[in-house]
């Protein structure tokens, strides 16, 4: 380690930066989770739907 | 007695043989106290007891049976001969087909000529006096062991041994039969494709581009020569599972990381037997999906935007095979990521990582190999899938990438191939086992690709 320690602010402001845009990235990987499993119970529920 | 009958006394024979030996090791012993001066445990000399009495007699009953018939038919065909004179072969075949359908009740009696119904009685009389004899024999023998091991019995006799050696070998003969039915069943197919080959160049079948598989019935016919490249099928194959993976693969996956990772304990017992119904439903309703449902609204849909649809289009066909799939994806994925450790999500939360970013960079990458795996077999359900395609895709070759097209697949093939009464000695129908062999050693070769892949990736943490 030759630079010297960042100290708390500084990486604070380093994360808060992104913070915004990584949460973003969190919302919409759940998002196309959720879809995911929704989209195959709708297949399901559309299967039935045509069988009777 | 009858065969049946003689097998259910020596069951009970052997059960008696049971008793007789455990409470033989018992008493040498003095009682229920003593066992530990046995060297096995009582019902270990039991057991021995009802092999020795079971195992020789099934085997004298088992070739017995295998020889009685012929040797009947053979003193009886003797008789006939006396009555009748000589007769070729295949007029005996039928005389003696006669005195067997007549034994087994399915003639009236009086149908039968005269000659062929003394034949009947004969047999009749003589497999009475074989049955007979079998009997006496078996239970003789069986007694005759039980008496000799009763008194061979001894606190010291090693029993177990012989039991689980008689396992062991009962074992071995089970996992023979397995992998001999295996062999089997690759070897018919190989010689029927060999037999193929000699009609057909392998290099026309695997590389040619035209598929036709029409033979001229009689030489002056004409158009129908037969042509066998097979790549139009095996392109057609490619396509459809390509689609059906596109569906399955991001869902299946996501659907596995949603249940695994972020879903409520009471939403994931609803959600998964859920999913896993789509694995449920037969492949033929499936099909019908497909074919009826799919199919048709796909092609309106593309009316509406001015693309040209076919009804059985390689999409349709290949939609539903992905709906099918994603939960065999999903669960193979959904039970990696929870094999995954918790320290590893952990160690990433630590340092500050999101939910998501955990499961991208740490989770996925220590599940991959299963994952790749589980993928790898859902590809080969994939290519050896019929009925899906059977119903919705179609039935001409044809060499496209474009999935709103009908294609026609490798198994499509194999089925209008063998369908209905065949001829089995011309390519068009041998075409149908050279097309199973490639589809067999496709998907082998993808069954070990993905066990290879799953066992030296895998990583073990404990």
């Amino acid at each position: 380690m030759n630079r010297p320690a960042r100290t708390a602010q500084e990486t604070q402001a380093i994360v808060a930066r992104s913070l915004r845009r990584r949460y973003r990235a969190e919302r919409r990987f759940r998002f196309y989770g959720l879809a995911a499993v929704l989209a195959g119970m709708a297949f399901l529920v559309y299967l039935f739907a045509v069988i009777f | 007695m009858t065969p049946a009958a003689l097998l259910l006394a020596l069951a009970i024979l052997s059960v008696g043989a049971f008793w007789i030996g455990k409470s033989r090791s018992l008493a040498l012993v003095g009682g229920p106290r003593g066992v530990r001066h046995l060297h096995s445990l009582p019902s270990h000399y039991g057991v021995m007891t009802a092999m020795w009495c079971a195992l020789p007699a099934l085997a004298v009953i088992g070739l017995w049976l295998a020889f009685q018939d012929a040797i009947i038919l053979r003193l009886v065909t003797g008789q006939l001969a006396d009555g009748a004179g000589e007769l070729p072969a295949n007029e005996l075949s039928l005389v003696l087909n006669d005195v067997r359908t007549l034994v087994a009740g399915n003639v009236a009696a009086n149908a039968a000529s005269a000659p062929v119904q003394a034949a009947a009685a004969e047999y009749l009389r003589l497999r009475g006096i074989s049955r007979m004899a079998l009997t006496v024999l078996v239970m003789v023998m069986a007694v005759c062991a039980v008496i000799l091991v009763r008194g061979r019995i001894t606190p010291g006799l090693r029993a177990r041994n012989g039991v689980e050696r008689v396992i062991e070998c009962l074992l071995i003969g089970c996992s023979t039969i397995a992998v001999f039915t295996t062999v089997g069943i690759v070897g018919s197919v190989a010689f029927e494709a060999l037999r193929f080959f000699q009609h057909v160049n392998p290099f026309d079948f695997l590389f040619g581009t035209s598929w036709s598989p029409q033979m001229a019935i009689r030489a002056d016919q004409v158009g129908s020569s037969g042509a066998f490249g097979a790549v139009p099928l095996f392109a057609g194959t490619a396509l459809i599972s390509l689609v059906a993976m596109l569906i399955a693969v991001p869902i299946g996956l996501y659907s596995a990381i949603y249940l695994a990772e972020y879903a409520h304990p009471r939403f994931r017992t609803w959600a998964k037997p859920l999913l896993e119904v789509l694995a449920g439903v037969p492949t033929v309703v499936y099909g019908f999906f497909a074919a009826l449902t799919i199919g048709p609204a796909l092609r309106g849909w593309g009316a509406g935007l001015g693309l040209d649809v076919a009804s059985e289009s390689a999409l349709a066909a290949g939609l539903v095979m992905g709906i099918m799939i994603i939960p065999f994806v999903s669960s193979l994925a959904d039970d990696m990521i929870s094999a995954v450790p918790q320290s590893l999500r952990d160690g990433a939360y630590a340092l500050g990582a999101t939910r998501s970013e955990t499961v991208k960079q740490v989770v996925l990458r220590a599940a991959l190999p299963g994952i790749v795996g589980g993928v790898l077999l859902a590809v080969s359900r994939a290519i050896g899938e019929t009925m899906i395609v059977v119903m919705a895709a179609g039935l001409a070759a044809n060499l496209t990438a474009n999935p709103l097209e009908a294609v026609t697949t490798v198994t499509v093939q194999i089925v209008t191939l063998l369908v209905g009464d065949q001829e089995f000695d011309s390519p068009k129908t041998l075409a149908a086992f050279a097309l199973g062999l490639v589809l067999f050693l496709v998907t082998l070769a993808l069954n070990v690709l993905a066990l290879h892949v799953v066992r030296k990736y895998r990583e073990r943490y404990e």
